[in-house]
C-alpha cells in the first residue's frame, strides 16, 4: 500500500517535469513559428524608444520602424507588406533569420555594410518572446555581445 | 543714468558668461557617449532612423525653439538623419549642409552639434553628396566583449550568411568594418568601454615601424616613463620579413643588455596590429616585471628594446645604456641607426666585454629561445586591458 502512494507520487511528479519541460523546451524554440505575419514591439535597452518590427508571412524580409501604423499596416497582407518593405529598401535592406531559440535581425546598407543583431535564449509565447541576451556587429561602430533582457511584445 | 548702468552691467556680464555658455554646448556634445553603457548605444532603436516627429521632440527637448531657428545648437542624437532633421526644422538639407560644412549628408556622428539656422543662403555652387536618409554614426567603437577572446563576436544565425559579409569569426577579414572610423574619438569619453572600444578600433595590419611605434607607446606607459623620459625608450624590431635587419645591436661601450640570452613571448598570431602591439608591449613588461628587471631599466639613459619576429614568437632583449665619465656620446647617439658601420667599429675597440657579450646573446638567441617562452594563456588575464 505503502508503496504504490510512492509509485503514484513518482508518477506525477514525472508528468509535471515532462509537461514543464517540455512547456520550456517549446518556448525556447518556437520563435521561428511564431513570428512571420506578426508585428512585435521592442522596447530599447534604457526603455526612452520603440520600435516596431513586422515579419514576412513567408520568406526573410522584415519592416523595422520606429512608427507604429507603418508596422501593422505592414501586417495587414502580403501587398502591404510589399510596399512598406520597398519604400524601406530605398535606405537599406532588412532582414531576418530565426532558428531555434534565436533571432537575427540584419540591415544591408546600400553600399553593402552589414550591421546584426542576434537576439540569444529566446523564450517565446504566443504574446510575446524575451531574449536573455543580444550580440550585435554593426557596420563602422562597433560588436559585442551585452547581457541583459530584451522584450518584443505582440501588437497586431 | 541708472538705465545705463543697469545696460552695463547686462553687457559686461554677457562678455564674461559668453564663454562658459559656449563651453557648455561642447562639453554638452562630448559628454554625449559618457553616460551611456555600451548596451545602450548597441541597442538596435539607434540604427533605426527617428520619425520627424521625434526628432522634433529631440530638438525641443533641448529647449531649442522650432519657430524660431537662428543659430540654435543641435545635439544629434541616436537615430537622427540629415534629412529628418530637415523635415523636422523645416531648413533644407542643403542648407544644413552649408551651414555645418557637411560634404556628406549622410556621415552625420550622434553626439556632434549642428547650427540650425533658417536665415541666410547659400551659394549656387554649394555641393555635397549623400541624401540625409543614414542614421548618424557612433564617434566611438562600441565594442562590449563577453570572452575578450579575440575581439570579435559570432552571429550564429544570420540571413545573410550566404554573402560571407559579417558572419564569420574572423570580422577583420569581412568587407565590413565592425569600428568607428578612425580619428572620430570623442576627447570626453571617460568610461572602462572606451579602453576597449579605441584599442580595437586598430585592426588593421601595420607596417613595422608603425608596430613598434605603438609597442614604444604602451611600454613607455607601462614602464610609467614621463613625456620627457619616453624618447630614451627605442625599439628596434625586425619582422621576419625583414632579413636585412636580423644583426643585432651593436653594443656601446657602455651598454649593458638585460639577459644574457633573448627571451621570448608568444602571440596568438604574426599580425601587426595595434592589439598585437599592445598585447606584446604588455608581455614584454610582464617579463621584465617578474625578473625584476623594470627598476634597472627605468634607471638607465637610453633603452633599447630589441624584438625579432618570429612566427606568433617575439624574441626580445633590452639594452641599456648608461652615462659614464669617459663616456663616448658619439655612440651612444648611433644607437637608433646601428646599422652603420663605423659604429661597429667602434663597438669593437672601445668595450671587449660588452661586445662579447653581445656577441654571445645573438649567436645564442636562436637556439634558446625556447627557453624561455611565456604561454600564451599566462597572460591572457591582461587582455583586459585592451
Amino acid at each position: 500500500m505503502h508503496k504504490k502512494r510512492w509509485t503514484i507520487v513518482g508518477i506525477i511528479v514525472v508528468i509535471i517535469l515532462l509537461v514543464v519541460g517540455g512547456t520550456y523546451w517549446n518556448m525556447s524554440h518556437s520563435v521561428a513559428k511564431k513570428v512571420p505575419g506578426n508585428t512585435y514591439r521592442y522596447q530599447s535597452v534604457s526603455k526612452d524608444k520603440a520600435l516596431y518590427i513586422t515579419f514576412a508571412q513567408s520568406g526573410d524580409q522584415v519592416v523595422v520602424n520606429q512608427n507604429k501604423s507603418t508596422a501593422l499596416k505592414a501586417a495587414t497582407n502580403s501587398s502591404d507588406f510589399n510596399s512598406e518593405y520597398q519604400t524601406q529598401s530605398k535606405d537599406a535592406t532588412w532582414t531576418y533569420k530565426a532558428d531555434g531559440g534565436t533571432l537575427t535581425l540584419a540591415e544591408t546598407s546600400k553600399d553593402n555594410k552589414v550591421s546584426q543583431w542576434q537576439y540569444n535564449k529566446i523564450l517565446a509565447t504566443s504574446k510575446k518572446f524575451t531574449s536573455h541576451s543580444f550580440t550585435y556587429q554593426i557596420a563602422d561602430a562597433g560588436q559585442g555581445q551585452v547581457k541583459s533582457k530584451t522584450v518584443f511584445e505582440k501588437v497586431n | 543714468m541708472n538705465t545705463k548702468r543697469i545696460v552695463g552691467a547686462a553687457l559686461a556680464s554677457t562678455i564674461l558668461f559668453a564663454p562658459f555658455v559656449g563651453q557648455t554646448t561642447a562639453v554638452a556634445a562630448d559628454s554625449f557617449y559618457t553616460n551611456q553603457t555600451n548596451a545602450e548605444r548597441a541597442d538596435i532603436t539607434n540604427w533605426v532612423a527617428n520619425t520627424s516627429e521625434q526628432i522634433g521632440n529631440n530638438i525641443s527637448a533641448q529647449h531649442i525653439n522650432l519657430n524660431n531657428l537662428n543659430g540654435s545648437t543641435y545635439v544629434i542624437q541616436w537615430g537622427d538623419t540629415l534629412s529628418g532633421i530637415s523635415t523636422a526644422t523645416g531648413i533644407s538639407v542643403r542648407k544644413l549642409a552649408y551651414d555645418n560644412n557637411i560634404e556628406n549628408i549622410d556621415l552625420i556622428y550622434a553626439g556632434d552639434t549642428l547650427v540650425l539656422n533658417r536665415s541666410g543662403y547659400v551659394p549656387t555652387g554649394w555641393t555635397y553628396d549623400g541624401d540625409g536618409t543614414r542614421v548618424a554614426n557612433t564617434k566611438v567603437t562600441i565594442n562590449n566583449f563577453v570572452d575578450n577572446s579575440d575581439h570579435s563576436v559570432t552571429i550564429n544565425v544570420s540571413p545573410v550568411a550566404p554573402s560571407g559579409e559579417g558572419t564569420s569569426d574572423d570580422s577583420s577579414s569581412s568587407s565590413t568594418d565592425y569600428s568607428a572610423p578612425s580619428g572620430s574619438s570623442v576627447s570626453g569619453e571617460s568610461d572602462d568601454d572606451s579602453d576597449t572600444s579605441n584599442d580595437t578600433t586598430t585592426s588593421d595590419s601595420m607596417d613595422s615601424d608603425e608596430f613598434s611605434d605603438a609597442v614604444s607607446e604602451k611600454l613607455v606607459d607601462k614602464l610609467g616613463l614621463s613625456e620627457d623620459d619616453a624618447d630614451k625608450l627605442s625599439i628596434d624590431f625586425t619582422s621576419s620579413s625583414d632579413d636585412e635587419d636580423t644583426e643585432s645591436d651593436d653594443a656601446d661601450s657602455d651598454t649593458q643588455t638585460v639577459y644574457d640570452e633573448d627571451q621570448t613571448v608568444s602571440l596568438k598570431n604574426d599580425k601587426l596590429t595595434q592589439k598585437n602591439a599592445k598585447k606584446l608591449a604588455n608581455k614584454i613588461y610582464k617579463q621584465l616585471d617578474e625578473d625584476g628587471k623594470t627598476a634597472d631599466i627605468t634607471d638607465a639613459d637610453e633603452i633599447e628594446v630589441t624584438i625579432t619576429e618570429d612566427g606568433s614568437d617575439y624574441n626580445f632583449n633590452v639594452t641599456l645604456t648608461t652615462e659614464s665619465d669617459e663616456d663616448s656620446d658619439s655612440d651612444t647617439t648611433d644607437s637608433e641607426s646601428d646599422s652603420t658601420e663605423s659604429d661597429s667599429t667602434d663597438e669593437d675597440t672601445t668595450d671587449d666585454e660588452t661586445s662579447t657579450q653581445s656577441d654571445d646573446q645573438e649567436t645564442d638567441s636562436q637556439e634558446d629561445n625556447q627557453n624561455a617562452t611565456t604561454s600564451d594563456e599566462d597572460t591572457d588575464t591582461t587582455d583586459s586591458d585592451y
